[in-house]
């Protein structure tokens, strides 16, 4: 009951609850794996944004894009369900966000970013500090940095089989299962999601079904965790994922409707930490490899990056309130394909953080200089504060340079591939209050970025386009949540809310006559609402979610033929969850967007419809 | 059940007013003046089609959009041709040719089932459409839109021009995945088969008809490899003469000529086109100096009130702007158009 009990309160809090994670963990080895305290040096003074359990929620059929979209500091832009799919938080691109599992980074060296398309619907939690994460995390951390671990069972539990359908001839469904030795672990997953994503849509008042929007994704992961001694521990992981997608066309029923994506990307990392007499030190050794695919009626391309990972660091905690957290990064990539100049990087950086702690105060200071192919990136420091006002109220507050080093294709893409771009850089802060109380946490943050060298792809010659650094932008805004948890008789009940004000916007481009100067970023809502209800009792659940985005342009001078309207998209899910002696079956209904509402998170790129997914899931 | 009521209430108000509204002012029609081609960004399913009626300076900025109440359809609207008082817009990421009616605008149907159409030349109520995908041009009936026939020619077909029952269509291919063409291909309109290849320069483009009858075809050069070339060709023989562009660092784009037939104009040196050079068809060598300097993406030639028409693309995603110089490349006016105006249609 215990269990079920803390199942429940995560299914409700997830989407912006801090910290409820940890309690499901399991506690082998924790003590030190060492990357933890990266984060958790990062979070000091930022706003840690959300962990959202994706096992959890979503009744084991929601998708990645579906948790971060959830979030009110997140702005999704995705072709359509499973389909292309990326992310940027607090008015950055998505470029500027970083995500990390087992210390490797997620986002592709090519694209620059995270297809979120392409991950698995469940068996992750996600972390989410928010603001400028260079210092700690390196190239790219300006908006947000996403830790991604894996989270396949609570204590006691070893097996686990589901699946369920949807609406559009969708199929999903996942095996995970534990061994366990003396001082041994493996678990591994696998996961398929496949649709077929032929909703109906409107176009000029008739009825079209999508074409060409099918998904099939398959993510297989293991992870094996050894224990040499109580000192030292090694972890070896694995990921690989399959694809074969449409590339869909625009709305337009009689666009080509052909093309295709097919990817296939593996991780392999073996982490190991070891106790010296002072401190720990980790190393970390993974290669990535992603190959993606693209065909229509003239093409047929094949683009592939192979990316080398090694990392160093070391931790000591020299007193009660000092700590020291250093450590080198090196990640090497080499770009294949049509579409590349054969190009290699390397980007090596060093940096060091110094952690004082002591009762009311928390203060981070931390430095690094990365060096991109022997040439000096940016240098980069932070200082994060956290001070206890009152008993129940902290102050927090950073400051941080950051950067974001062009993508390979920024960079080499043939044609229009510029290998003389500058990193996109500037100084990001952010300052706030939490509040915590017995029923309720309260946190408002209001944040500011700039961002010099902002590159944008842009006509250059005839049909060729090419990225610049063009532009300067300004970021300002403000974030507010409220998490509330009441028990009422024997119902569990709780709260969240979540709103985003955010201004991105243009304050120089060295394009003559842009009409982009003083207006906002393209695809960056200036207002983003979320709330979620949930209840529970005995063994039912009841969640209720809903996020509202405000109006968002799709072109860079804001005209007004370029809005996507404002939209409003209700999900709710039920489940009921059977205990027996050993093992539980859940049995769970989600209907999506039950308003129907008719919304583009890419102008012209319909979305569907009140949808329907069902399952069951039986674990041991 | 009081909210219902009240709801009920202001529901019926509404209604009222809608059923009060005063009667709306006549619709524009588009009978005279100059269509402005916007190409809208590729992907993005939608562009536009701005209209200026240059008698009482009325702009129009998405006229077919406000018609119609629906955008184009897609993406990459390329040319418009006007045939029969119909308006033929070649939409090119759209697989589709828009045909609505020239002189208000409605839409009365789509040519579908071309993968990548570029250009539209019409005939004796037959349209001749040209693909890039299948390096064909379609032969279409302009009554009923049907595909009747088509006609390979070389790789990845561009402008074309009618004259004396001849079909002459650009090979436009210069790198991109096609395959590399040099050629123009000449159709017997009577049969709709090809009679001759001329090789003329790399990635022939565009091509205009002089005063004197002499057929001038703009190649623009294989992509960072070959030279553009204004070439001459003498119909009576396809005899060639070629004029060299000085490198391969840009390619001239988009010419056109005057109504008298004596100066050919286009783009050259930079962005997406560039600054607008002039040239008599008398002479031997190329401009050194542009007559306008400024980056343009589009041009047109108006053929009475002698004044040129540049499009200005500042980027594809945000809209651009008609500019109109006099001769001498003075500013007269300008007009705040869709993204990427690409080309002009003077109505006659």
């Amino acid at each position: 009951m215990r269990l079920l009990a803390l199942h429940i309160a995560i299914i409700g809090c997830s989407l912006f609850s801090k910290g409820q994670q940890d309690s499901i963990k399991n506690n082998f080895l924790e003590e030190i794996i060492l990357e933890d305290s990266r984060l958790q040096n990062l979070a000091v003074g930022h706003g840690l944004n959300a962990t959202a359990d994706t096992m959890l929620i979503g009744g084991h059929s929601s998708t990645f894009s579906e948790f971060l979209f959830s979030n009110h500091s997140n702005h999704i832009r995705s072709y359509g369900p499973g389909l292309s799919a990326t992310f940027s938080s607090r008015g950055s691109s998505s470029s500027q966000v970083n995500l990390y599992w087992n210390n490797l980074p997620l986002n592709s060296p090519g694209l620059g970013s995270t297809d979120i398309g392409l991950l698995p619907s469940n068996g992750f939690s996600l972390t989410q500090v928010n603001g400028g994460g260079s210092t700690l995390y390196g190239n790219q951390a300006m908006g947000a940095t996403v830790s991604v671990t894996q989270t396949l069972f609570r204590e006691g539990e070893s097996f686990r089989i589901g699946g369920g359908v949807g609406s559009f001839g969708k199929y999903f469904g996942n095996v995970s299962g534990k061994l366990q030795g003396k001082k041994w672990e493996n678990y591994t997953s696998l996961n398929y999601q496949s649709s077929d994503n032929d909703f109906t849509y409107n176009y000029r008042n008739e009825e079209y079904n999508r074409k060409n929007a099918d998904v099939l994704v398959l993510n297989i992961t293991n992870d094996f965790k050894y224990s040499f001694s109580n000192r030292a521990n090694l972890t070896v992981a694995y990921w690989g994922t399959i694809s074969d997608r449409g590339s869909p066309s625009s709305y337009v029923p009689t666009a080509p409707a052909n093309s295709r994506l097919e990817d296939e990307n593996h991780k392999v990392v073996a982490i190991y930490n070891q106790q010296l007499k002072k401190g720990v030190i980790s190393f970390t050794q993974g290669f990535l490899s992603e190959k993606q695919r693209f065909t229509d009626s003239n093409l047929d391309e094949l683009n592939s990056t192979k990316n080398v990972v090694s990392k160093l660091s070391y931790s000591l905690s020299f007193s009660k309130q000092w700590s020291l957290f250093v450590g080198f990064d090196n990640f090497w990539t080499e770009a294949t394909g049509e579409n590349k100049t054969d190009a290699t990087q390397n980007n090596f950086s060093g940096f060091g953080s110094l952690k004082y702690a002591k009762e009311r105060l928390k203060a981070v200071l931390a430095l690094r200089q990365e060096f991109i192919d022997a040439k000096t990136a940016p240098f980069s420091p932070s200082l994060g504060l956290e001070y206890e006002v009152l008993e129940n109220l902290a102050v927090i507050g950073n400051v941080s340079y950051n950067f974001r080093y062009p993508s390979l294709n920024d960079k080499y893409w043939t044609v229009g591939g510029n290998p003389d771009l500058k990193p996109e850089q500037g100084w990001s802060g952010e300052a706030g209050l939490k509040y915590t109380h017995t029923y309720f946490d309260i946190e408002v943050t209001y944040y500011r970025q700039s961002v010099e060298n902002f590159i944008q792809w842009i006509p250059v010659s005839g049909a060729i386009w090419s990225p610049q650094n063009v532009k300067e932008v300004s970021i300002e805004g403000a974030e507010a949540s409220l998490e509330l948890k009441y028990k009422v008789a024997k119902v569990n009940t709780g709260l969240n809310l979540g709103y985003l004000f955010n201004n991105s916007i243009v304050t120089k481009s060295s394009i003559s006559g842009d009409a982009s100067v003083g207006k906002q970023l393209i695809y960056n809502p200036q207002h983003k609402f979320t709330t979620s209800i949930y209840g529970q009792y005995k063994s039912f659940n009841l969640l209720f979610g809903s996020a509202y985005t405000g109006d968002v342009f799709a072109r860079t001078d804001n005209s007004a033929l370029s809005t996507l309207e404002h939209f409003n998209v209700l999900n709710a899910q039920a489940s009921y969850i059977l205990k027996l002696k050993k093992s539980s079956f859940e049995l769970h209904i989600a209907v999506l967007n039950f308003t129907n509402e008719n919304y583009q998170t890419i102008k012209n790129y319909p979305m569907p419809g009140i949808n329907f997914t069902t399952g069951i899931t039986l674990t041991i | 059940m009081k909210k219902t009521i009240l709801g009920l209430a202001a529901l019926s108000l509404l209604a009222c007013t809608k059923e009060n509204e005063p009667t709306p002012a006549p619709e524009k029609t588009f009978g005279t003046g100059v269509f402005i081609v916007n190409e809208g960004v590729w992907g993005s399913g939608e562009s536009t089609l701005s209209h200026l009626d240059e008698s009482n300076k009325d702009f129009t900025k998405s006229a077919f959009l406000d018609k119609n109440g629906f955008t184009l359809g897609g993406d990459v609207f390329q040319s418009m041709t006007i045939s029969g008082n119909k308006a033929f817009m070649v939409i090119n990421n759209g697989s589709v040719v828009e045909v609505a009616d020239a002189t208000t605008l409605a839409s009365i149907g789509q040519i579908t089932g071309i993968t990548s159409p570029r250009y539209m030349a019409a005939n004796n109520g037959l349209g001749y459409v040209s693909d890039w995908a299948s390096d064909n041009v379609y032969v279409i009936d302009l009554t009923t839109y049907g595909v009747l026939d088509s006609i390979a020619v070389g790789s990845d077909p561009e402008n074309m021009l009618v004259d004396n029952d001849k079909l002459y269509v650009a090979n436009s291919a210069g790198g991109f995945g096609s395959a590399e063409d040099s050629t123009i291909s000449i159709i017997d309109l009577s049969n709709n088969t090809v009679v001759d290849n001329i090789t003329v320069g790399d990635g022939p483009a565009s091509l205009q008809m002089d005063a004197n009858g002499d057929l001038w075809v703009l190649c623009t050069g294989f992509y960072n490899a070959t030279a553009g070339k204004l070439v001459k060709v003498d119909l009576s023989d396809n005899s060639t003469i070629a004029i060299d562009f000085p490198g391969i660092d840009f390619q001239p784009v988009k010419m056109t000529i005057n109504a008298a037939g004596d100066k050919l104009y286009y783009l050259y040196g930079g962005y997406g086109g560039g600054s607008v050079y002039e040239m008599s068809i008398s002479s031997s060598t190329l401009p050194t100096t542009p007559v306008i300097t400024r980056e343009h993406y589009g041009l047109g030639v108006h053929p009475t009130n002698n004044m040129i028409y540049g499009g200005v693309a500042p980027s594809f995603s945000e809209d651009g702007w008609m500019i109109r110089y006099d001769l001498n490349g003075s500013v007269i006016d300008s007009f705040n158009v869709g993204i990427g105006p690409n080309g002009f249609n003077f109505i006659n």
